[in-house]
């Protein structure tokens, strides 16, 4: 992988750009809160989606707010939720199944919550290249005779159908978007992702495939020694599987983003404890300001972006090669090599409300928790609505955004006004499937899939 | 000459033995030999390894590009140095900082005291206006250094693309510098703004306007409050952090160690009851891998402390006593059969003075058993310090205590080239440190023992 | 003068495992107030077992051992053994070493008290220059030098010589064995000493008792030295009854080996079976192995 040296001049760009713009100008306008905290410690996995963390301290958002943070790479998702249970960290970039996970008792049971979507989408499904190329038959063609998009697990049922011996396939952790968008997809396509149960807590009761939790970083050396035939994970692993090379093909093909699993599905948050919140109340509503302004200036334009690249390949960051990240955060995707495909919206920070933390979002992973059996029971739509309100807090994010509004640091129109906390109900093209998905009635959605735990 | 030659033979210096024998006239032409030998044989074999590292560099696939060639490694370590430096820097500019905040709070509080007085605020005002314009001067100074840095860092752009180089460490430490320099002038620039704010409030509060008035005084309370707060480092560290606080923590779970096993093996030497007793549960412990005591440990210890009583401290926190204590834990049993082994085996010569003498228990235990022990003590402790540091790197890695094995991991999540430069350089770093370690150990393990070889 | 020091048939076995061998067999022991007795006899008879009985370290297996009419049982300062192999603490300097005795035996005297009866002692044996060096540093005669002051400072009414002299090279032996009998006429102290050499007896010892060889060894009849003091070397070679003594004492020894070579042979057993000690070096070989075995243990862990 050489590095061009076009792509100093880029780098040099940036560096200088940053000396340009001076902070100055963005706590001009700034009137502070009377913060209860002013150092803070927060946490954050090495994955592009922490860029607004990243972003509202290396821009300047957090001090403008007179808050100095220090921002700390965890190990993994356990490590790094059990840090802000225990009060080391003051908050997180964390899953957006984790909050929901923690409060209803899915994983470690604390009260924690969210009033901020870090992002949109990001992931992808990738299948081992000679998975692929069996797979490949059944799917439609165009008149280029490439593959139409999205492709349907439809195409893999066959494949798995005939296959010899165990079919493992590795997803994040128990209660993230992965390990969903990676049954949703599959059970679409008519394939029995495998249920939890009781006696089956590793969720494999019933499946045609195995799902078992795996560390992103490792997945390609994962599936290069066929632990795993495939994976759902957040970039830049699937682009790794594309690059990296086996018997003289690509290792991996990814097959499916989650952009086309559902259009602008809510990836991450940023989660505090519910008890920190109480405690903190005017500390909270200045780190939100501060990254409602970093998630605007991430996808206010492409040269941002640029510099965000620049920011996040930081060693104490993300750290990947800039060109890596580069590939997730600026809107193009490879599936096989040669077939680059333009992708808009795969990291979106801010557009479509992103950053505004909907209920409708919280009650679909509750949908899904209790579509796999990780939710035991059956429980009426008033207490999806009551505990999506527990935890996500619209309510803060708009008290954050309405001073922003008075400073003029926001425009009305970034926010969805007057909106009733969920997204309108989701249309044709908008999930894999079709299904259509209202956040108010959970339950009719729960029951309008064949493949659901009883 | 012959102190000198003593001296390095006590610490093992065997290196300098034939040169020091050599200016004594003592048989020149065979420690000619005996120099070339010493010296050439490892360079011979460090010139071997290096060149079948270069080739390997050339063929070998990481999961992350081709294996970093040691002039890589070595251009990369020099990055890292580079980014102690500025690191160090980065910690003066924070102290700075810090010092004007301070100073400029002090005057807006002794403001707000003369206002509460009803006395004439005008020399606390100068005061505070000479402070702001002595911050613009190093507001001023700050934007000459960037501009010099990034004229530096052009340069070295430029030539890099000129000669067609192809890595991403140019100019590592102006790099570095040049963002400091940039928050710093940032944070000066935020302060001076907010002392501004602060003067165009108190101005407004002057005006007469009822509204105007209220929402002054907001402001200047919310700013004043901005002021009132000191600041944390907040910084990343750098390679040096990383060994002091790898070094501190093998250190301590090494004393632990040595409190915990020396009295268990006397114990043991001295009981053959006890030792029974206890062996069954030494043989099990002591082969357990460091990766599960870290675990247990990390839960007993956020068990203990726990809330509010957890461990905050920079250095002593709560990851800091898992990786210490897991060391402690892993290292303890070597002191602790050899002290075992050391009681026990205290020569009946001893014990018969000590029978002719009538020494009491205590006595014996502390004026015979003891001492003989020393020399099977620190055979011990010396094995204790190298597992120490061995298992310290994976234990840091589990607890995500910010030494050297957490920079490794953090480095190897990294998924880069440099990234893996980083790694190798660490390992030189920890073999170089254990290494040294260990002489020390050898040293004093050499002066307490009477008339034991002791191996080096 | 009376006895301090009475043997009366004392018995000593070893034995494990239902095997016992008798080593000593119906000692009979009685020495004087002051006297100078030396032992003699070939190694391996078992002469340090009866110094260790002596002394208190063993207890015998019947019979007793009175000294002042009270009986042995264990050991004590008022009979000072100075052993073969000089039995120094090697961590400790030669202050250190004289000091552990003088400290525990004088606890009524003053530090300051105790400091001068060290430094007496020390001097007494000639080895003031050296008092703060350690063992390590010290040739094998200075080394036994220390092991006298360290017996002597105890102030022990008798003094047990377990071979003290028998590592010890020709000249270094000889320098010492005046200097012994120096300080041996100084402090009149009931001595007896074990040795392997006749002409050692001679010279020093009153009298002259020869262990017969073992297993079941016992004492000999007693050979009065009755030359002058202070005995000459030089000029004692030539002393009739140096001549005679020697002879004596040689031809029972001999009569002995032969004796017991003759019951060896008809048995066809070896002549005397060597203690199973583990030997020094090769415990420290132990040792050894046993720190390494126990660093591998713990890399594996890993």
């Amino acid at each position: 992988m050489k590095m061009k040296p076009k792509i100093y001049s880029s780098i040099l760009t940036c560096l200088l750009g940053l000396f340009a713009t001076a902070h100055a100008a963005v706590d001009e306008n700034t009137i502070p809160l009377d913060v209860e905290k002013s150092n803070l410690h927060f946490g954050f996995i090495k994955l592009t989606d922490c860029a607004p963390l990243v972003i509202a301290k290396e821009k300047g958002f957090f001090a403008a707010e007179g808050l100095n943070v220090k921002l700390t790479a965890q190990k993994n998702w356990v490590i790094l939720l059990d840090n802000v249970i225990k009060g080391s960290l003051d908050g997180a970039h964390m899953l957006a199944g984790q909050p929901i996970g923690a409060t209803v008792g899915v994983s470690q049971k604390a009260d924690i919550i969210t009033a901020y979507s870090l992002d949109l989408n990001g992931n992808g499904i990738t299948l081992a290249t000679d998975v692929w190329e069996k797979m490949k038959e059944n799917v439609p063609v165009d008149a280029d005779g490439k593959p139409i998009h999205p492709i349907k697990a439809d195409a893999l049922k066959p494949v798995i159908d005939n296959w010899d011996g165990d079919f493992n396939l590795g997803m994040v952790f128990p209660v993230s978007t992965h390990n969903y968008e990676l049954r949703y997809w599959l059970a679409a396509g008519g394939i029995h992702p495998g249920f939890y149960t009781e006696s089956d807590p590793q969720g494999h009761y019933g499946g045609d495939v195995i799902i078992s939790p795996n560390a992103p970083p490792l997945m390609p050396s994962y599936l290069n020694s066929r632990a795993i035939l495939g994976y759902c994970v957040g970039e830049p692993w699937n682009q790794k599987a594309v690059f990296a090379e086996k018997e003289g093909k690509q290792l991996g093909v990814p097959v499916v983003t989650n952009y086309e699993i559902w259009k602008n599905n809510p990836e991450k948050v940023f989660g505090v404890t519910k008890e920190w919140a109480e405690q903190n109340p005017q500390t909270h509503l200045a780190v939100l300001k501060a990254l409602i302004r970093a998630g605007k200036w991430l996808d206010a334009s492409s040269e941002n972006r640029e510099e965000a690249v620049e920011i996040l390949s930081r060693s104490h960051y993300v750290g990947a090669e800039p060109e890596v990240l580069r590939n997730s955060m600026t809107g193009s995707f490879v599936y096989e090599r040669g077939d680059r495909r333009e992708m808009p919206d795969f990291n979106v920070f801010f557009r479509y409300y992103a950053s505004y933390p909907y209920y409708s979002d919280c009650i679909w992973f509750l949908t899904q928790m209790r579509r796999w059996g990780q939710l035991r029971e059956d429980k009426p739509d008033s207490w999806y609505l009551e505990t999506a309100k527990e935890i996500y807090r619209p309510d803060l994010y708009m008290e954050a955004a309405q001073l922003l509004i008075e400073e003029e640091n926001l425009a009305e129109a970034d926010i969805p006004v007057g909106t009733d906390g969920f997204r309108p109900v989701t249309g044709e093209g908008d999930f894999i499937d079709g299904k259509a998905y209202n956040g108010q009635k959970p339950n009719d959605y729960i029951k309008s899939f064949k493949i659901r735990s009883e | 000459m012959q102190k000198l030659l003593n001296f390095s033979e006590k610490l093992g210096l065997t290196l300098l033995i034939p040169f020091i024998k050599m200016a004594m006239k003592d048989e020149p032409g065979k420690q000619m030999i005996e120099i070339i030998k010493m010296l050439g044989l490892p360079a011979a074999a460090l010139l071997i390894f290096f060149s079948l590292w270069g080739l390997a560099s050339k063929n070998i696939k990481t999961s992350v590009g081709t294996l970093p060639s040691p002039s890589y490694v070595w251009g990369q370590a020099k990055a890292m140095v580079a980014d102690a430096r500025a690191e160090k820097l980065n910690k003066a500019e924070f102290e700075f900082y810090e010092i004007t905040r301070e100073k400029l709070y002090d005057l807006l509080t002794k403001r707000r005291a003369l206002e509460a007085a009803g006395q004439s605020v005008n020399a606390v005002d100068r005061e505070r206006s000479q402070f702001a314009a002595t911050i613009q001067t190093r507001i001023d100074e700050l934007i000459a250094e960037e501009e010099a840095l990034s004229a530096q860092i052009e340069a070295a752009t430029a030539a890099a693309e000129k000669a067609g180089l192809t890595d991403r460490r140019i100019a590592p430490y102006e790099t570095r510098v040049l963002k400091f320099y940039t928050d710093s002038k940032s944070s000066l620039i935020s302060l001076l703004s907010k002392n501004t704010k602060i003067d165009n409030a108190i101005a407004d509060l002057k005006s007469g306007d009822e509204k105007k008035i209220k929402s002054a005084d907001r402001k200047r309370t919310a700013y004043e409050n901005q002021l009132s707060n000191p600041r944390e480092y907040s910084g990343n560290g750098s390679i040096i952090d990383y060994i002091n606080r790898s070094i501190i923590t093998v250190l301590f779970g090494f004393a632990l160690a040595a409190i915990i096993a020396i009295p268990l093996g006397i114990l043991c030497g001295m009981s053959k009851n006890f030792m029974t007793a206890v062996n069954p549960l030494i043989q099990t412990f002591r082969p357990v891998s460091p990766l599960a005591w870290v675990l247990i440990t990390i839960q007993i210890v956020d068990g203990v402390f726990v809330g509010d009583k957890a461990l905050k401290g920079d250095l002593i926190n709560n990851p800091f006593l898992h990786s210490a204590i897991t060391v402690a834990l892993c290292s303890l049993w070597a002191t602790l059969s050899n002290t075992a082994l050391g009681v026990s085996s205290v020569s009946t010569d001893y014990m018969n003075v000590a029978k002719v003498l009538k020494l009491n228990w205590f006595n014996r235990i502390i004026k015979i058993v003891i001492p003989s022990a020393v020399p099977y003590i620190f055979t011990g402790l010396r094995i204790t310090l190298g597992v120490g540091w061995m298992v310290l790197i994976v234990s840091e890695m589990m607890a995500t205590s910010r030494g050297l094995g957490w920079f490794i991991d953090q480095q190897y999540q990294n998924n880069k080239v440099e990234s893996l430069a980083n790694i190798i350089v660490c390992i030189f770093i920890i073999g170089i440190i254990g290494a040294i370690l260990d002489r020390i150990m050898f040293i004093l393990h050499k002066s307490v023992s009477f008339n034991d070889e002791v191996s080096a | 003068m009376s006895a301090i020091l009475e043997v009366k048939n004392v018995v000593k076995n070893y034995g494990h495992n239902g095997h016992t061998s008798e080593i000593l067999h119906d000692i009979n022991l009685e020495v004087e107030t002051g006297e100078f007795v030396a032992i003699v006899g070939f190694s391996g008879t078992g002469k340090t077992t009866l110094i260790n009985l002596l002394g208190g370290l063993e207890k015998p297996t019947s019979g007793t051992i009175l000294c002042k009419g009270k009986s042995v049982t264990a050991p004590d300062p008022e009979r000072g053994i100075i052993f073969q192999n000089y039995s120094l603490m090697p961590w400790l300097t030669v202050r250190g070493n004289v000091a552990v005795a003088v400290n525990e035996t004088r606890k009524d005297l003053s530090a300051a008290e105790r400091k001068a009866i060290v430094e007496k002692y020390v001097e007494m044996v000639n080895l003031s220059h050296a008092i703060d060096k350690r063992p390590g540093e010290l040739s094998g005669g200075m080394r036994q030098r220390v092991s006298v002051a360290r017996a002597l400072s105890m102030n022990p009414e008798i003094l047990l010589m377990d071979e003290p002299l028998s590592a010890l090279d020709a000249l270094t032996r000889s320098v010492l064995q005046d200097q012994i009998l120096d300080i041996w006429t100084q402090e009149k102290k009931t001595v007896i000493l074990i040795t392997n050499d006749v002409d050692e007896g001679i010279l020093m010892a009153d009298r002259i008792i020869p262990l017969n060889i073992g297993p079941k060894a016992s004492l000999g009849p007693s050979f009065i030295v009755d030359i002058e003091r202070p005995r000459n070397r030089k000029t004692m070679n030539h002393d009739p009854a140096f001549k005679r003594i020697r002879n004596e004492v040689s031809h029972y020894l001999y009569e002995q080996r032969r004796v017991h070579k003759e019951d060896a042979d008809q048995n066809a057993k070896p002549a005397t079976e060597l203690p199973r000690i583990l030997p020094a070096h090769a415990l420290r070989e132990q040792s050894e192995h046993f720190a390494y075995e126990t660093s591998e243990r713990s890399y594996y862990g890993i």
